[in-house]
């Protein structure tokens, strides 16, 4: 009798520590969905692909680095005129190379040391094509608020992917080069290297 | 019916130990204790929530310097006192004078691992020179 009081308030303790502060029990038979956070360590780590947590630590190491160089603050004039150019997504996987430049952009204006245009670009074609067009025909009309500020640095870059195995271990080396080059001298003032390994079997869910 | 009981109970304990060691992961934290501190080695604040993490780990001291004319840079040294390896996850969030954590790319979990007795530096550099001070948040990492 004893025994059974005991067991049942165990069992009853259990089930309340574990309903309590557990994840919550979903409604449908798998609806286990859930938000996490930008940059979190629970999110999916795909042995094949970069992730987004990826993406953010290439792009905090490689500002790190070229804030850590003092390459931003040679400009003459400043804050200097960035032009973001191509960075080639040379892995197996596609994805758009602004998941890694945009929150560049923002830290490296943040900086105040660079400010980056959106209305040219290669080809003639910037990122705002609406701002483009307004600026074209105020220049037209001869505005003189217009300016068109030439670019001090260019920002360019590549991510390679590079794959190894040994039995049925898997790594997968992702390489983030990105260069840094004065427009006036023409040379690379700035070579940044940022290298995110994973390896194992499957992929996983947090690190 | 004793034997029974017996393994409900213990059941039920297991349950509960794996249960407790599955949900508590406590994060070790440490920053300036003066926001306003520009030594080279300013005074730490450490805010340890327990677990056997604080024990393995130890946060040393802490470096400052400045970076590209007006960014502030910090290393935290942090000390594995134990023998074995430990690998773990951490995160380092920058604020301004007015305590504001400012939203920008350091606020990503990174992983590291640090050998026994190995002092591993972390280091971030900030992306604004309104940034005068910084948390680092530390905590075990899912994978041994």
């Amino acid at each position: 009798m004893k025994a059974t009081a005991i067991t049942t308030l165990l069992a009853l303790f259990t089930a309340i520590s574990v309903t309590s502060c557990g994840p919550r029990s979903p409604v449908g038979r798998n609806a286990d969905t859930r938000y996490i956070d930008d940059g979190s360590e629970k999110g999916l780590v795909n042995l094949g692909k970069i992730n987004a947590q990826d993406f953010t630590r290439a792009a905090n190491k490689l500002l790190q680095d070229l804030f850590t160089s003092g390459a931003l603050a040679k400009a003459p004039v400043q804050p200097a005129v960035l032009h973001m150019g191509k960075v080639r997504n040379d892995t197996q996987t596609y994805f758009d190379t602004d998941l890694l430049l945009q929150s560049m952009k923002r830290d490296l204006l943040a900086s105040n040391r660079v400010k980056i245009s959106t209305t040219e670009g290669p080809g003639g074609i910037g990122a705002d094509e609406y701002a483009q067009d307004v600026r074209k025909k105020l220049e037209l009309t001869g505005d003189p608020k217009v300016n068109r500020p030439r670019p001090y640095y260019s920002l360019s870059g590549k991510i390679i992917e590079e794959t190894s195995r040994v039995e049925k271990v898997t790594q997968k080396d992702f390489y983030f080069l990105l260069t840094l080059t004065e427009l006036d001298t023409g040379t690379g003032v700035w070579f940044g290297r940022e290298l995110i390994t994973k390896q194992g079997r499957r992929d996983a869910i947090g690190f | 019916m004793k034997k029974i009981h017996a393994v409900l109970s213990l059941s039920c304990v297991l349950a509960l130990a794996v249960f407790s060691s599955g949900c508590n992961n406590p994060i070790i934290s440490a920053g300036k204790s003066d926001p306003n501190d520009q030594s080279t080695q300013p005074g730490l604040k450490r805010v340890e929530m327990g677990g056997s993490l604080a024990r393995d780990l130890e946060i040393a001291s802490i470096n400052q310097t400045l970076v590209n004319e007006d960014l502030l840079k910090i290393q935290a040294n942090v000390r594995n006192v134990k023998g074995g390896d430990c690998r773990i996850n951490y995160k380092i969030e920058w604020m301004n004078a007015d305590g504001i954590v400012i939203n920008d790319s350091s606020a990503v979990w990174l992983p590291l691992r640090i050998r026994g007795g190995e002092t591993a530096a972390i280091q971030s550099v900030a992306t604004t020179p309104n940034a005068t001070n910084f948390r680092i948040k530390i905590q075990k990492a899912k994978y041994k």
